[in-house]
């Protein structure tokens, strides 16, 4: 038996993050246990939510979430779907998009935020370093490795783009975990078995795999996804056809992406309460003497709203388990996560479409994050079980003559793996040849990435035997190279996606950009930090103003000393020390602040 | 693939599959023999055990040692894989073509028609459409069962020649009949054909949703 491989450090290094389309989560080990990063709120739910300022200001999280409605073109919602969408996708959203986007540049989203066009790698980057330093700041410690989730449908370049937007973050190393596999590891870890079908469901994409633990392996059996089919679809039927009654009363509105936004918020609010109460109202009040709008939305309308979502779902299901060759009755579980499993007819949908109840997980919310954070222990050698054997998501095929495909990988191959294909040239000293690199994800090939070659030695046409390897590796990112074999001379290569960054951009970015992006992640964060400490000292002021009368000398004088001290930190350089000042000041309010709450309930009662 | 004395992936040559396994190229294995060599050897070279490690050209040696064993595993672990890998590294592989097998050749057209009929009545949800032609399902899943079996006794009758010529070949790559090649190729287009039609007579025999 060969040694084990040593332990680096006692510390743990991988942190996990889960990069939700809504809402983002980042949790870490402490002892045996795990711990959350959370805001200065105790939330532990980070909205995956940007807001960039003209002038260069940076805010995330909850306090871009919490201006949104103020700033529509200059906040950005649902990060993470930007990766998977083109011109065509956002246009169509119409002022629930404010904000223009490049159509000249095809293979990555262009978006005009903050009055600067920015690519999405870059928006996703802004966001992850936030996420960073924020778990920096929980754990006192330099944060450089990550386990980071992804939907399904990511293709290879988008896990390319992904992995390199981490890296512009300052994540030096970075493991990416498929989201279902992250929940079906968390499932493990409660201390389940057997064969499951595991479905991730939130507000961007629907994600699947077929999973079962067997002599400590965890091995996929087949994985599925969709974007474009998440909650965000909903919030957006739903506020469209609420701006639309607006507009019906009101006519054309001078302010249009405000209300676009106001409304969407509200939206997303109401479709959990119709899932609660199986109703909810949307309203606009009176605003410059117009009249208000108000629309009651039932369960009838969510289900109109869920109907394509449901056919997308019943396709994914059929895939997972042709793929696997298996049919319902083989499976043991149906573990469900994410906020749009909640609704009560996509939950059954599923449980349908597996013939099983969906059995529990711990929290559905919490399961991607703690799954990835399992992983992140077992690269630190804290635990050394299960090993993940992760498949291809989607089958990579070249054109053959006449039109059809010939496969190079199949989905569903156990990965890191690899094949080697042969070509040759047509023209007599060729040194360029380019080939069409095609996928399959789901039941038609479409057209992923051009191969380039160059510097092939001039030789008679068909001489060259030029070999291409296609080696994909564990996060599922494809490695392309070539050599042309009779003279043994490496060629040169450019792989261009239809969707993602070339190979000379990756290498490009890989080399310079992250040193300069990162006084930028900085300054995001410090801005986040400063916002929600005056946040803090102005509801404070506000609340020992309002309640003079049951606030104490002592507590008004130590409120009023920490209060001072964290104005005075606020616009330095040291985040812990605006974080700690913070923590500080809620700390000493929070009596003052809990008879608060208790007099104003007292006020409702009676 | 993995040093013996350290426990750190080494980088790997083109070997083919069968040496990676460290087995002659016999095309008779137990799936289960295969698999206890898979996971011991994936216990030492899976990347996800050097992720952390300080110097990320191991993590690179873990990698490509994963993808060699994953490729050699996703040649050998079945029979039809393995006969593809014979054909292809004897230089003999043609892509096959869908063929309807001997014993099946009478009845193909009335088997087309009955899974047409129940597979039109599930669409349709004609429960009672559905339940008329299981009748004939079963019978047909006796006739597609023999079919198997035949097909089974087939690959073993070239799974045994192919192998007593790697007892013969001291080492050297096999060398077979002629018609070894042809007989192996069309063996892969009745599989083709047979599974489609063992898929879709299993998923006729179940009413969706019960």
């Amino acid at each position: 038996m060969a040694a084990q491989p040593t332990r680096q450090s006692t510390e743990p290094d991988f942190v996990a993050f889960d990069l939700g389309t809504g809402t983002s989560r980042i949790a870490y080990a402490r002892g045996e246990g795990h711990a959350f990063v959370t805001d200065l709120a105790g939330d532990a739910r980070i909205p995956s939510v940007i807001a960039l300022s003209g002038g260069g200001g940076i805010l995330a999280g909850a306090a871009a979430r919490d201006r949104q409605a103020l700033y529509p073109q200059h906040t950005l919602r649902s990060l993470r779907s930007l990766l998977t969408a083109g011109p065509g996708t956002v246009t169509p959203r119409g002022p629930f998009f404010p904000h223009p986007v490049n159509s000249d540049v095809q293979t990555m989203l262009q978006v005009d935020v903050g009055e600067r066009e920015r690519p999405a790698i870059e928006l996703i980057a802004l966001f992850l370093a936030f996420l960073r330093r924020s778990a920096e700041l929980a754990l006192e410690r330099p944060v450089t490795a990550g386990v980071v989730t992804v939907p399904t449908c990511f293709t290879p370049f988008d896990r390319q783009t992904l992995r390199v937007a981490a890296r512009m973050a300052g994540l030096e190393r970075v493991r990416l975990i498929d989201e279902p596999i992250a929940v079906a590891e968390a499932w493990l870890a409660a201390g389940h078995s057997g064969r499951a079908a595991v479905c991730t469901w939130g507000a961007g994409y629907l994600s699947a795999a077929l999973v079962e633990l067997q002599d400590g392996f965890l091995r996929v059996l087949s994985t599925a996804g969709s974007a474009e089919v998440g909650g965000d679809q909903i919030d957006l039927q739903l506020a469209g056809d609420f701006l639309g009654k607006v507009k019906e009363k009101r006519g054309q509105l001078e302010n249009e992406s405000h209300i676009a936004r106001y409304v969407l918020v509200a939206a997303e609010k109401a479709k959990h309460g119709i899932c609660e109460r199986g109703h909810a109202e949307l309203q606009l009040p009176i605003v410059g003497g117009k009249e208000a709008v108000r629309q009651t939305y039932t369960n009838e309308d969510l289900d109109r709203w869920c109907e394509s979502l449901r056919t997308e779902a019943s396709r994914v299901c059929e895939q997972l388990l042709t793929d696997a060759g298996l049919l319902k009755g083989d499976l043991d579980a149906l573990v469900l996560a994410g906020g749009l499993t909640r609704i009560p007819a996509l939950r059954e949908h599923l449980e349908t479409c597996f013939g099983l109840s969906a059995g529990d997980v711990p929290d559905p919310e919490e399961a991607a994050v703690l799954g990835a954070l399992a992983r992140a222990r077992l690269l630190d050698h804290a635990q050394s079980e299960p090993l993940v054997l992760d498949v291809l998501p989607c089958s990579l095929g070249l054109e053959a003559q006449a039109g059809s495909m010939s496969p190079i990988l199949k989905r569903g191959a156990v990965i890191p793996g690899g094949k080697r294909e042969v070509f040759t040239t047509y023209l007599e000293r060729q040194t360029d040849v380019a080939i069409q690199l095609f996928a399959k994800a789901a039941s038609d090939w479409a057209p992923l990435a051009r191969i380039e070659l160059s510097q092939i030695p001039p030789m008679k046409a068909g001489l060259p035997a030029i070999e291409v390897s296609f080696a994909v590796d564990e996060d599922g990112v494809l490695e392309v190279t070539a050599l042309e074999t009779t003279k043994q001379k490496p060629l040169g290569l450019e792989l261009r996606p239809i969707r993602g960054l070339s190979s000379s951009a990756v290498r490009a970015t890989l080399e310079s950009v992250p040193k300069v992006k990162a006084a930028e992640f900085e300054e995001a964060l410090r801005e986040e930090l400063r916002a929600r400490g005056r946040f803090v000292l102005e509801s404070l002021r506000e609340l020992s103003r309002r309640r003079a009368g049951i606030i104490t000398r002592d507590e008004k004088q130590l409120i009023a000393k920490k209060a001072k001290e964290l104005e005075e930190v606020l616009e330095g350089a040291d985040l812990m020390e605006i974080r700690t000042c913070a923590q500080e000041l809620e700390e000493a309010a929070r009596p003052l602040m809990q008879r608060d709450l208790d007099a104003s309930l007292q006020l409702l009662l009676h | 693939m993995v040093c013996g004395r350290c426990g750190m992936p080494q980088p790997v040559e083109d070997v083919g599959p069968f040496a990676v396994f460290g087995i002659p190229p016999r095309l008779t294995w137990e799936a289960a023999e295969l698999h206890a060599t898979y996971q011991d050897l994936a216990r030492r070279c899976h990347p996800d055990l050097f992720q952390a490690h300080r110097d990320e050209r191991v993590l690179q040696a873990a990698r490509g040692a994963m993808r060699t064993l994953n490729d050699a595993h996703r040649a050998l672990k079945n029979r039809v894989g393995r006969l593809r890998y014979a054909l292809s590294a004897s230089g003999r592989f043609e892509e096959p073509t869908h063929t309807v097998p001997e014993g099946l050749q009478g009845s193909a057209q009335i088997i087309g028609r009955v899974l047409a009929a129940v597979e039109t009545a599930v669409v349709q949800g004609n429960r009672e459409a559905w339940e008329a032609q299981q009748d004939h399902l079963a019978s047909l899943e006796v006739q597609t069962d023999k079919a198997e079996q035949e097909s089974k006794a087939a690959l073993g009758r070239l799974f045994n020649e192919w192998d007593d010529a790697v007892a013969s070949s001291r080492g050297e790559w096999p060398r077979v009949s002629e018609g070894w090649y042809t007989q192996a190729i069309r063996w892969l287009g009745e599989r083709q054909y047979l599974e489609t039609l063992t898929r879709r007579v299993r998923t006729g025999r179940q009413w969706p949703g019960s």
